[in-house]
């Protein structure tokens, strides 16, 4: 419990006072989700397909949805390919974030109100037009991808299909969107955070011939690290259950069995086959697989008492 | 059961399209009781201020045949009004699978593509129309599509239109490099290859022909001319024929159409959507597709009679090649809310203005007293076509292997140059393990 | 819940609230130091110019005629610029209805999510309660929920409910699925404003009610533009929820009037598709340019916590 509370005397209308105010969030939250979770979680556990949409009765099946699954060899190939390319995705998106937040911070201004202009054109992208127009750049035949590429003289990208050929080339430009996507982002959070370095403190141990990775790893980093670790945990869950950038790419070519990831394989067995009951399972072990993987850091979150 | 459409409706069909009278053979063996003494509108006379909703897929029916069925509609039924909402392709079975169940939100009518359509034949998404099936067109309308809309010997879906693929292509082009008209399919072949080499025109880009691998359809249909087959039922088992030697033959043809004929194996699904566009812009010289094509093909070309149509060649001369029978059905939902105006709609649909204007857009009509109305390119070669057409197996789980993206994810290893016979032998395992399933 | 697109817009006004971006008074008494290296400044610069070549290539191409668009080499510059591209997309009537679909559910979604996670924030924020912990944990893990097995549920319920093909019925999910991360968000906000400031307003005879609207609201201000702007991507971006709650096409919002422009018959007119993504871009943009201001105020406000 916070410091604050200690002194003041609780009266009744003040121990309920919260609880007012979170009311009309809570509420909310509970109608537009509430009742489809709880219904997900119950489907989870019986036969559910077209037929019961329709208005078959449903019948019960244990863990059968569960078993299935698990049993199934290519949703753990899915799995796989979702947890490497949520690291890779996540930590390159990381990685180029944070360097550029850190040359914004030595930068001239011009430089600096560059990059700014860029962050937020590009952060101010909707998605599906973002999508479109990478689409659009790595158009076999007319984009500006193999363009550039063959006036290098890299003339085996004349007409070559990025999204079809083979499930790297997809995954490489899936992930390409969204790390240019959510770039703008870290950068500028890490960018805010990285104000507060002292100054004095970076100047003090540049004096005392500390080189820079070392003023990094002493001064700068710890100041910047919460930052850094929250924007990181988020980037794991999206880049987790991506859907839409996987999905509007599947609809323009290449093999989808191939480019599924958790998200879109959900939305198959669910809607392309009509399985909501192994989907609705499904939803659920990547809700725990999500669950193990942040686990540390929402217990690091409370240990540390930034959330008191 | 067979998949070629039936003999009966083949015969009707070629019969009346070549403006004879239909060999009426038999009954079409259903168990309709015929509503013959009833007025057409004796149920839904007394029904008024009520709107019928009826779904069409986009790029489907045309503008002109779309007013004439709401006008039709509104002058009939006094007090009610039709709309038609058109929907995109995209994220439509999730569509489909949601508002069919719901019982305030469901259209009445529902246009359905035949691979779909037993999706939801099965599941109870639709109301028997056995009533009015005699009403609509009776042994008329196309056989093969009506057994395919038929579930627990109830009549749920009827055949809107169907539409055939042929080809197109620009005989100037051929005359200047002087290849001549193919016969047969390695003819065929052979041409697009050469023409693509001659590029009589010195366009930069040029390509034989314009074939994607997202047009799962365009290259089902050489698979089938080549003789190639998914699957066939054998006693209650599905059996795949990718393996088969006459589907391994035909592919092999179509990968290396793939590979030498055409620039566009691996192009997006957004520009195949549009792929008359490269047609007229004379980047490729032949285009396997529908009818209704034909006119969004540059006027322009067709006035300096620069283009051609032929159905797709057979293996050997003189054989017509068999091409997959795409089109859609349409269906009344069971939670309609106004089943009885719809009914009435339904009769709009396949009254001769509406089928005609079908005809005009270059379908074969769902009525084949009418396919004489098919107009422009396709209209003297399209009654072969059909003929020679056949439908992809008839069950709810074929739905789910497209659903899956099976066809196109096949047909996409093939344009990859991957082996022929080791992606037969993959996907023909996937297939027949998803087809004998349920 | 939230959609990843969506929500990654989430990061920026999260972590510039005030508790992660004060300025030390360090560094606000010092100038910079000297001049930065060349060769950073190059590589800083190149770095922007290589993010920027999609929204270029968008603008780009919706100044060319088809016909250019189709040439190769491809034209790196509008050197024969046209307007027709956007002329077809303003005067095509579906775009202006989309647009006005688009910005209702955004002005349901923005007002309602900023005044209840503003309270539930300071509930959070501001007092201690049985339950709190919970509820911070459950914040974080609704993210973690794949929404595609949601929505047939969903859809079932605003069915139930009459809310089917309405902006009031997609906005009540939209509200559902964003607010977790709003509160988020908006607690940082508020705990980053000591609450000594009300304490001593109260001292001087405010109530604790009157201390807050007259103290810290004034100084949660940018907070509450950055979390509005969040609220407002969230409707603005989302597309699978909206593609089968409006069923009806006359009333869709513009991302699926987008993906219908480009997969529908228009197919690879590219030139419109761009047009159109640039015009649904554009409101954004001024958006952006509007809050960047409101952020360095941000900023600014957060001082009083050093």
């Amino acid at each position: 419990m916070s410091q604050e509370v200690k002194f003041r005397r609780p009266s009744m209308s003040q121990r309920l006072a919260p609880y007012g105010l979170l009311a009309p969030a809570v509420i909310l939250v509970l109608v537009a989700l509430g009742y489809p979770m709880v219904r997900q979680f119950i489907m989870s556990f019986q036969e559910f397909g077209l037929a019961q949409q329709f208005g078959q009765a449903a019948t019960w099946v244990g863990l059968d949805n569960y078993a299935t699954i698990v049993a199934d060899p290519y949703f753990w190939t899915v799995l796989l390919k979702s947890l490497v390319f949520c690291a890779w995705t996540a930590g390159l998106t990381m990685v180029i974030g944070i360097g550029f937040a850190l040359m914004m911070r030595s930068a001239s201004t011009v430089a600096r109100t560059i990059m700014n202009v860029a962050l937020v054109v590009v952060w101010a992208m909707p998605l599906i037009a973002a999508l479109t127009v990478w689409q659009w750049l790595v158009d076999p035949n007319f984009g500006l991808v193999n363009f550039l590429l063959t006036s290098l003289g890299l003339s085996q990208f004349q007409g070559f299909s990025w999204l079809a050929s083979s499930f790297w080339t997809f995954y490489i430009i899936a992930s390409a969107i969204i790390i240019w996507a959510s770039m703008p982002l870290v950068t500028i959070s890490v960018y805010a955070a990285l104000t507060q370095v002292d100054e004095a403190q970076v100047e003090a141990s540049e004096l005392d011939g500390a080189n820079y990775l070392k003023r990094l790893q002493h001064i700068i980093f710890p100041v910047i690290a919460p930052v850094v670790a929250l924007m990181g945990v988020l980037q794991v869950i999206w880049d987790l259950r991506v859907f839409t950038h996987i999905h509007v790419l599947q609809q323009s070519g290449g093999i989808s069995t191939e480019t599924n990831l958790l998200g879109t394989y959900v939305y198959q067995v669910g809607i392309s086959q009509g399985n909501y009951g192994v989907a609705s399972a499904l939803a659920m072990v990547i809700l725990v697989v999500t669950l193990a993987i942040t686990s540390k850091y929402i217990h690091m979150l409370f240990t540390r008492g930034e959330l008191q | 059961m067979s998949f070629t459409i039936t003999r009966r409706g083949l015969l009707s069909m070629s019969a009346v399209a070549a403006g004879g009278a239909a060999l009426g053979l038999s009954a079409c063996g259903s168990d309709s009781d015929t509503d013959t003494g009833a007025s057409p509108s004796g149920d839904a006379s007394n029904i008024t201020g009520q709107t019928v909703r009826v779904w069409f897929m986009e790029g489907s029916i045309s503008d002109a045949a779309i007013a004439h069925l709401e006008s039709t509609f509104a002058k009939e039924n006094e007090g009610n009004t039709l709309t038609v909402e058109i929907q995109p392709w995209d994220g439509i079975v999730s569509k489909q699978q949601t508002s069919l169940a719901s019982k305030s939100e469901s259209p009445d009518l529902v246009e359905t593509g035949n691979t779909q359509s037993s999706i939801f034949t099965s599941v109870g998404a639709f109301a028997p129309l056995d009533d009015i099936y005699e009403d609509l067109g009776g042994d008329d309308l196309i056989q093969s599509f009506v057994d395919a809309g038929r579930w627990d010997d109830k009549m749920y879906a009827m055949p809107l239109y169907a539409g055939a693929r042929g080809v197109f292509y620009r005989k100037d082009l051929f005359e200047a490099a002087s290849i001549p008209e193919p016969k047969t399919l390695d003819e065929f072949t052979e041409a697009v290859i050469n023409l693509g080499k001659a590029n009589p025109e010195g366009v930069s880009g040029f390509s034989g022909m314009y074939l994607a691998a997202v047009d799962e359809h365009g290259v089902e249909s050489l698979m089938f001319a080549g003789g190639g087959n998914w699957a066939e039922k054998d006693g209650d088992k599905w059996q795949e024929k990718l393996t088969d030697p006459a589907t391994i033959d035909s592919l092999n043809r179509i990968q290396r159409l793939f590979k030498e004929g055409t620039d566009y194996a691996l192009d997006s699904q957004a520009s195949q959507k549009a792929f008359e566009k490269y047609f007229n812009e004379g980047k490729v010289g032949v285009l396997v597709a529908s009818g209704n094509v034909g006119a969004k093909i540059d006027q322009e070309l067709w006035d300096a009679d620069k283009v051609a149509v032929m159905p797709i060649p057979g293996k050997t001369e003189g054989e017509v090649g068999q091409t997959f029978a795409g089109g859609s059905n349409i269906s009344l939902a069971a939670n309609a809310q106004n089943p009885e105006l719809a009914k009435q709609a339904l009769r709009v649909i396949f009254g001769e203005e509406f089928q005609k204007l079908m005809g005009e857009d270059g379908w074969v009509p769902g009525n084949t007293t009418f396919s004489d109305s098919i107009t422009g390119a396709f209209g003297e070669i399209s009654a072969t076509i059909v003929e020679n057409s056949k439908l992809s197996p008839n069950t709810p789980q074929w739905g789910v292997a497209a659903g899956n993206n099976l066809l196109r994810d096949f047909f996409t290893t093939i344009a990859q140059g991957k082996d022929v016979e080791a992606s037969a032998a993959d996907y023909g395992t996937q297939l027949e393990g998803i087809l004998n399933q349920g | 819940m939230t959609d990843r697109i969506t929500t990654t817009q989430a990061q920026v006004p999260l972590s510039l609230s005030p508790d992660t971006v004060t300025p030390s008074p360090t560094r606000r008494r010092r100038r910079r130091r000297g001049a930065s290296s060349p060769v950073l400044n190059v590589f800083l610069i190149l770095g922007a110019l290589l993010w920027l070549i999609p929204v270029y290539w968008m603008v780009n191409s919706a100044l060319q005629p088809e016909r250019n668009l189709l040439a190769n080499p491809p034209h790196l510059f509008p050197d024969a610029p046209t307007l027709e591209n956007f002329q077809g997309v303003l005067t095509d009537s579906s775009f202006w209805s989309a647009m006005g679909t688009s910005l209702a559910a955004a002005f349901l979604t923005v007002t309602v999510t900023t005044i209840c996670s503003l309270l539930a924030a300071l509930a959070l924020a501001r007092f201690g309660f049985l339950g709190r912990r919970s509820l911070i944990v459950a914040i974080l893990v609704v993210q973690m929920i794949p929404a595609e097995a949601l929505f047939i549920s969903q859809y079932r319920m605003l069915d139930g409910w009459g809310l089917l093909n309405s902006v009031g019925g997609l906005s009540l999910l939209y509200i559902g699925g964003v607010m977790p991360f709003v509160v988020w968000m908006m607690r940082g906000f508020v705990s980053g404003i000591p609450e000594e400031l009300e304490q001593s307003a109260m001292v001087d005879g405010c109530s604790r009610t009157q201390a807050f609207m007259k103290v810290t609201l004034p100084l949660l201000a940018p907070g509450l533009v950055s979390t509005s702007v969040f609220a407002f991507l969230h409707s603005w971006n989302e597309y699978t929820l909206a593609l089968v709650m409006l069923s009806r096409d006359t009333s869709v919002t513009l991302p699926l009037w987008l993906q219908s422009f480009q997969q529908g018959l228009r197919g690879s007119d590219w030139g419109g598709v761009m047009a159109g993504s640039t015009l649904i871009a554009l409101p954004v943009m001024i958006i952006f340019a509007f809050v960047q201001n409101r952020m360095t105020s941000g900023m600014v406000s957060g001082a009083v916590k050093g």
